[in-house]
């Protein structure tokens, strides 16, 4: 899998590089400012791309708006950006041309390698990836419509906006699949959503759903 | 003051008339301080002054507010705020200051020029009215009643009603004079006075003074409150943590060279979850100090960020069209948020609606909710913080939240914007909060 990594620092790069290229992942170039970013990612069309949100020369949100530039030019480009902190503000940008393919997770969240790999594979397959914490500030605003599901389909209504396969949500709550299946088509009965097959659709919805006001 | 200049004009003897005796209350009072002046040789003139002197400054209150309303400007008071002192303290404060020597001046002025120029601008309208209707009184309702002795002009004597038609021309050339010259004359008199009731450039300046130093040492108090607090913070959270990380660390390292790995597995995952407890609180920290999105985006885009994140429905109206200087910025942000985290505590609100104006050197921020009212701004609350945040940079907060609600909070900060605001790639591309 071709990655291009954008860092600005070099511990951190190189940490990521190792790490990547130990889970089968080729690191195509690594740079660490904004427009070589997008010089990179337009040259290499990268497999998937992980950027880190705040990059010179600006130090702002840089990497950001990159990543939604290059997939104005390369839809569905996936991108995982990571950042010292999340706010639903970007993550509802990033998710704003409702393609997939994207993720957003706090830089710690690496120190997880196992659920980082997961998620950069999530993303490069087309789906997504969203930080817990964005999923808990997006669910805390919509307390009112979701007063109707029970403490678990609401565990499993958060675990899916945060992209995971109903496989994955089986094995972090130790239940079976097919329980998931069960609270995830009750979850979708009583929000009103259309039913789909497709994860990643379902994902996007669950996360229209919950960003709607 | 009416702003249509013929009822103006109109309305302005009724005034004169109010002025008028009021220069007879002048002239007793002036009299009255003449009078005391010269008991003060003897000690029981001193409390008598007093009494004068407050006397003088309740008329002079009333001369500020008649003044004011008929030129359409406000005087502010030019006292200083009187000192919490023994009663002969008070008094000699009294005499020394000189907003007190500068409404005797006015009181003089006011007994005597003043007295005159209502005078004159009376005499001039009365003139006019009387010699107007003279002629058409002495035809039908005094028709037997004698030719009153004002006719007679020495000179001539016009004691026919048919003669004082010839007057008519004089009336004539005092209504022109009165409606040409009258209001300015009256205006001009009344300018002399908010001269000397006014408080002078030198008032002006040291009360501003002791407002920016009250401001001043409130920030500065601010600051250093933070301070103490991001030390502490830190020195109780992240450097804690990161010293009992680096023991976790340690003792792993120890096993591992123990040839324990299965020891060091758990020990090493712990140190893991401490590094991620370290760095959110770090982050808890930083938002405290500088929040990044405000970093990144300005205000514009720390709004939008807010908005999302608050638990109620929150509707931005943002006309802001120019980046704020930083320092403002933060201040906004921080006033703000607190106003919003208020809502979410007290108000039991369903609604709530920011609106961003920046009109003339000034940036308004109306924060609204539907909520039950009854906020308002205590000692040492939240809206008091906000307050005195804003005080620093010159701004200010009113509350509207009668019992029962709506609530509404204005916050005022002037600013002079430092340019156009950066283009917004990022945010054209998501729906903004307007629509949220």
């Amino acid at each position: 899998m071709d990655v291009v990594l954008a860092e600005d620092h070099s511990l951190l790069r190189d940490g990521l590089t190792r790490m990547l290229e130990a889970h089968d992942c080729t690191v195509v170039e690594a740079v660490d400012n904004g427009p070589s970013l997008a010089a990179a990612l337009l040259k290499h069309r990268p497999d998937v791309a992980v950027v880190d949100i705040r990059l010179p020369p600006t130090f702002k949100d840089e990497g950001l708006r990159a990543a939604i530039e290059a997939r104005r030019h390369i839809p569905a480009l996936p991108i995982l950006v990571l950042s010292q902190y999340v706010e639903q503000l970007y993550a509802r940008e990033l998710l704003g041309d409702r393609r997939g393919g994207v993720g957003y997770l706090l830089k710690d969240r690496v120190s997880n390698v196992t659920e980082f790999i997961e998620a950069l594979r999530r993303v490069a397959a087309g789906g997504t990836a969203m930080d817990p914490e964005v999923v808990a500030s997006l669910l805390g605003r919509q307390q009112n419509r979701l007063e109707s599901l029970t403490p678990r389909e609401k565990e499993v209504l958060g675990l899916m906006a945060e992209g995971r396969t109903n496989a994955a949500i089986a094995s972090a709550l130790f239940v079976t699949e097919k329980a998931v299946g069960k609270h995830s088509a009750n979850v979708f009965r009583k929000l009103g959503l259309g039913q789909s097959e497709d994860d990643n659709r379902r994902v996007l919805a669950v996360l229209a759903y919950l960003e709607d006001n | 003051m009416p702003a249509n200049p013929i009822t103006r004009r109109l309305a302005l003897p009724g005034w004169s008339v109010l002025r008028f005796s009021l220069t007879v209350v002048a002239a007793v009072l002036l009299a009255a301080a003449i009078v005391t002046g010269a008991l003060v040789v003897f000690w029981i003139g001193i409390p008598v002054a007093v009494g004068v002197f407050l006397a003088i400054r309740v008329w002079a209150n009333s001369q500020r507010r008649i003044i004011g309303e008929q030129l359409g400007v406000d005087i502010p008071c030019p006292y200083r705020e009187r000192p919490k002192a023994r009663i002969d303290q008070q008094a000699l404060w009294l005499i020394r200051e000189a907003a007190t020597w500068r409404d005797v001046a006015w009181l003089a002025i006011d007994a005597t020029l003043g007295f005159l120029v209502n005078l004159i601008y009376l005499c001039v309208f009365g003139v006019a009215v009387y010699y107007l209707v003279q002629p058409l009184l002495l035809v039908t309702v005094f028709q037997s009643a004698p030719i009153p002795v004002v006719n007679d002009f020495g000179f001539y004597d016009f004691d026919t009603p048919a003669k004082t038609l010839m007057l008519v021309p004089l009336a004539l050339a005092c209504g022109a004079a009165w409606w040409r010259w009258g209001e300015l004359f009256l205006r001009w008199y009344s300018h002399l006075g908010v001269l000397l009731l006014g408080p002078t450039s030198n008032a002006v300046l040291t009360a501003r003074v002791s407002e920016l130093r009250q401001s001043r040492d409130a920030t500065a108090d601010h600051a250093a409150a933070e301070l103490r607090r991001i030390e502490r913070d830190l020195h109780d959270g992240a450097q804690a943590r990161i010293a009992a990380l680096s023991l976790t660390l340690g003792m792993a390292e120890e096993l591992l060279d123990h040839g324990k790995p299965d020891k060091a597995a758990p020990l090493v995952t712990e140190a893991r979850q401490t590094c991620s407890d370290v760095l959110e609180e770090i982050r808890q920290l930083v938002r405290g100090i500088h929040p990044p999105v405000l970093a990144d985006r300005g205000f514009t885009g720390a709004l939008q960020a807010m908005a999302l994140d608050h638990p109620l429905p929150v509707s931005v109206v943002d006309r802001l069209h120019d980046k704020l200087p930083a320092p403002l910025e933060a201040a906004a942000y921080f006033a703000t948020n607190e106003v919003l985290t208020n809502i979410t505590k007290h108000a039991e609100a369903t609604q709530v609606q920011v609106i961003v104006h920046h009109e003339h050197g000034q940036v308004e921020i109306e924060v609204r909710d539907d909520g039950r009212g009854g906020a308002a701004v205590c000692p040492g609350g939240g809206l008091d913080g906000v307050r005195s945040r804003l005080a620093a940079f010159d701004g200010t907060l009113t509350v509207e939240s009668p019992e029962g609600g709506p609530t509404r909070v204005l916050m005022t900060l002037p600013a002079v914007a430092t340019g156009r605001r950066e283009p917004d790639n990022a945010s054209r591309v998501a729906p903004t909060a307007d629509a949220a």
